[in-house]
């Protein structure tokens, strides 16, 4: 699959991105790009590679192959950390919270360490996380400490501390899993808001509502292949996707349920 | 956290009394209080490496050898003054575990604490055939019988370990290493350099053992491996930072003071074994009772009677 | 045979016979600590209880060779072992790191100690008719107690290995390993799954203690320099891997003995006696730097 490209400069691009574990292929020369201040879905069937992506976009898994672009310079070899403070954040599929410090830090580790966080005093730090944790809903529990977090709040808090960093391009995995449909609403608001003040967003989800009604464009994955990108609701009805969701038996009729 | 704060103030302060007790102490308790300053600073010194970025170290017995015979060293072998081995001690160990530390802090867990494990036992092997500083037969120092002189050089290490602790908890620095202890992986897609950060942190830490090293090595005029690589001095730091609570900036000197207050109560003077029994069977209720130590009873919390928390903690770690 | 050669060949047989008390000292070890996430820093106390316990049956009015006695060493310790786990270690035992090794080295001062009140630091040993006998293997000359001391470690890492991949128990223990939520669905019971595998390590303890009670003095310490060697040749091995552990002994065992040996290396002069501990310490540093899963084991995920 030729790379997907996109009319103006990319904000992100990864080319012909391969990654093997051993044996097993899981990305088998992924190539896509994202438009600056843009939504794009990330969707796949389970074992697609999906969080291998992610994971290669913030340094976090190194490739065997191919290179992942952000403003122009190939992020292969620079270390996470570094990453971050280029302004790519992401969450984690299982949330990751500092559990033994108050959600206010969570969110200050973010703020003091991210974007502009060296530059940042410690007053700026703790208001820039109090305002993260403001947008993300999470104001109230400010002070509670991080492991008494219901999920729903616990992925609040993954996406605020991801926020607090102050990012360009923020990956997201999976964070309406488990959510409630109410909760699932106040989410995709969350990141429609996030994209509106400038921010890039690639969002993997199986919430399918979220990603119908949050993402401009979707790219598909199966098996470590690209096999589809588009407008979501073209991409829906393609039948290679189907297929690959479905099995071959569905790929003629109507998308399931 | 204000309780915690308050809780730092008042044992600084009375450290500060402590300085005017000398000359109203017989030279038992002077020596006594040493040795707690001293096993104190230690305690203090672990709990940065071990405490706030969870890097469990068996190896900081390492830098208290490796102080105690750089100042052993440079004072007889090169004629030093004391204050001029006391830096080389400093600086010696924080070369040391900032050369070793890179590539053994890229370790977790268990292997970590293996790791230095063998470094301390590798450094007293390696100390133990090296004929400049006297092989397996330790090294004398020049006699200096002024104990005052070595209550208040202990008291103020451990003063200058607590308001080390101090500033780095309330820095970036000290978030970094808390972040860190409690995910490291998302540590670091936040920004944080871990690599650099831990090594940050045991070098800070090696440094402060190696000037209580120096300072011990002075004090008692003649050192040997077994004595100043001694691993019960490591499994020390680690109890007493544990007790008194791990990630806090005074907790290790609260727990050191009780540890220290216990083998007093024992009879510290005999050297018999069932001291040992004893002080490792309270270690043995204090693990599984105490795993968070004192300090969240101090700074507010339940208070320490309460056996729901108690069975609480239990629940959650047995199987 | 050229007499250069020969030294080679003794060095190494040498270190292959010293290997097997490595390994038996290695094997519970390896196992508590694959199985159920546990450093047992008083392996090394259990072991210096077996040895103890072969040496009263030898004194005794049973004057039992210590080889004969190990079954007995074996049973003792597994009874102590278990019980120290369900009353003790299991306390801790989904708790950090930190804490259980903590528990478990204030055991060993505990039980070493003790054994030093009851005891004394009194210097035993155990010496049997055939003590000093050995065969020749050409000009090679192999001590009988050193040949049996491996012969009996393999014969025990055999017979857990068959344990652990043939019997329901074994393969229950490994379940667990694995996750210990889907054995619980499964029906095992953890808790005893976990008494039971730390009473194996011990029982493999009092066996090792048992060897060494010919070859080694018997004081209240001697498990310290023991414990040190079995967490390098469970490094070395692999966690858990039980063949690992034997060749993780045998190969330690060839290490040590090249690395004592002074005269194998003319010109070089940092070997010899003392510089064995120092070059046990770098080799274990080294394979955990590059190597943390073993030598003989996969690396995982």
């Amino acid at each position: 699959m030729s790379a997907v490209a996109v009319a103006s400069r990319p904000a992100l691009s990864a080319r012909d991105i391969v990654v093997r574990f051993g044996g097993l292929v899981a990305l088998d020369g992924v190539s896509l790009e994202v438009a600056p201040r843009e939504i794009l879905g990330l969707i796949g069937p389970n074992g697609a590679g999906k969080t291998t992506l992610l994971s290669v976009m913030s340094g976090t898994l190194r490739h065997n192959a191919g290179a992942v672009l952000v403003g122009g310079r190939d992020l292969t070899h620079i270390p996470p950390y570094e990453i971050a403070r280029l302004g790519l954040a992401r969450t984690f599929q299982v949330v990751k919270p500092f559990a033994n410090l108050t959600v206010r830090e969570n969110a200050a580790v973010g703020a003091l360490f991210g974007r502009h966080g060296l530059r940042r005093s410690f007053a700026a730090a703790f208001a820039a996380a109090d305002a993260v944790l403001e947008r993300s809903g999470l104001a109230a529990h400010a002070d509670r400490q991080a492991s008494d977090l219901t999920l729903a709040d616990r992925k609040r808090l993954e996406i605020a501390k991801a926020l607090a960093t102050d990012p360009e391009i923020l990956l997201l995995d999976e964070v309406m899993a488990g959510l409630t449909p109410a909760e699932i609403d106040q989410a995709m608001n969350l990141l429609r808001s996030v994209n509106a003040g400038g921010v890039t967003l690639i969002v993997v989800e199986h919430v399918m509502k979220a990603i119908m009604g949050v993402s401009q464009r979707v790219v598909v994955l199966d098996r470590g292949k690209l096999i589809a990108h588009g407008k979501p609701a073209d991409v829906v009805a393609n039948p290679l996707v189907i297929e690959a969701y479905l099995g071959k038996r569905y790929r003629g009729g109507s998308p399931g349920a | 956290m204000a309780a915690r704060r308050r809780v730092t103030y008042v044992i600084l302060g009375l450290l500060a009394l402590a300085a005017l007790l000398p000359p109203h102490l017989n030279g038992y308790w002077v020596h006594v209080l040493t040795l707690f300053f001293m096993m104190a600073s230690l305690a203090q010194a672990w709990n940065l490496i071990g405490g706030y970025t969870g890097y469990v170290s068996f190896g900081n017995v390492a830098f208290f050898g490796t102080g105690a015979y750089a100042c052993a060293y440079t004072m007889t072998e090169m004629h030093w003054p004391f204050w001029g081995a006391f830096i080389a001690a400093i600086v010696v160990a924080a070369l040391f575990a900032t050369i070793l530390g890179t590539p053994i802090l890229r370790l977790r867990g268990h292997y970590f604490a293996i790791a230095t494990l063998s470094l301390a036992i590798g450094t007293q092997a390696l100390v133990q055939q090296l004929p400049p500083l006297g092989k397996g037969s330790g090294m004398t120092l020049p006699l200096n019988s002024d104990f005052h002189f070595f209550y208040w050089v202990m008291l103020a290490i451990l003063g200058a370990s607590i308001v080390v602790t101090m500033f780095i908890a309330r820095s970036r620095f000290g978030y970094a290493l808390s972040a860190i202890r409690e995910n490291e992986e998302a540590a670091a897609v936040l920004g944080i350099n871990a690599a650099v950060a831990k090594v940050g942190a045991w070098t800070v830490s090696a440094g402060i053992t190696a000037a209580a090293g120096a300072t011990f090595a002075y004090w008692t005029s003649f050192i040997d491996p077994p004595t100043v690589f001694d691993l019960n001095f490591n499994v020390l730091m680690i109890i007493m930072a544990m007790l008194g609570g791990a990630a806090s900036v005074a907790g290790p000197t609260i727990g050191s003071f009780i540890i220290s207050a216990i083998g007093e109560a024992l009879g510290a003077q005999s050297v018999s074994p069932w001291h040992a029994v004893v002080l490792g069977g309270i270690i043995v209720v204090i693990v599984i009772l105490l795993p968070r130590g004192i300090m969240p009873y101090l700074a507010g919390g339940p208070p320490v009677w309460n056996l729901q928390m108690v069975r609480r903690q239990l629940r959650a770690s047995r199987v | 045979m050229g007499t250069a050669l020969t030294l080679y060949l003794q060095v190494l047989v040498n270190g292959l016979l010293a290997g097997g008390i490595y390994a038996a000292a290695a094997l519970g070890f390896s196992l508590v600590w694959g199985i159920m996430n546990v450093i047992n820093i008083a392996h090394g106390a259990f072991i210096m209880l077996g040895a103890y316990a072969s040496y009263w049956l030898f004194v005794g009015p049973m004057h039992l060779d210590p080889f004969l006695s190990i079954p007995l060493a074996m049973a003792v310790m597994f009874v102590l072992a278990y019980a120290t786990q369900r009353l003790l270690v299991n306390q801790v035992v989904r708790a950090p790191l930190l804490t259980t090794f903590l528990l478990t080295f204030a055991l060993s001062i505990f039980i070493t100690n003790l054994a030093q009140v009851f005891w004394l630091s009194d210097i035993r040993s155990v010496t049997t008719a055939y003590s000093g006998s050995s065969f020749a293997l050409g000009p090679i000359t192999v001590p009988w107690i050193k040949f049996w001391t491996l012969a009996i470690a393999a014969l025990l890492t055999l017979a857990l290995q068959t344990f652990m991949t043939r019997t329901k128990l074994g393969r229950a223990i490994r379940a667990t390993s694995m996750d210990v939520d889907a054995a619980r669905l499964a029906g095992v019971d953890v808790a005893r799954i976990y008494a039971l595998t730390f009473g194996i390590g011990g029982a493999l303890a009092g066996a090792a203690g048992s060897l060494a009670s010919v070859s080694y003095a018997i004081t209240p310490t001697m498990g310290d320099s023991f414990v040190v060697r079995a967490f390098i040749v469970a490094v070395l091995g692999g966690l858990g891997n039980v063949n690992g552990a034997l060749v993780g002994g045998i190969v330690y065992g060839i290490v040590e003995s090249f690395g004592a040996c002074g005269s194998c290396f003319p010109g070089v002069h940092f070997l010899g006696e003392g510089f064995k501990d120092v070059i046990a310490l770098v080799v274990l540093l080294l394979i955990i730097l590059f190597r943390p899963y073993g030598l003989v084991g996969k690396a995982t995920a």
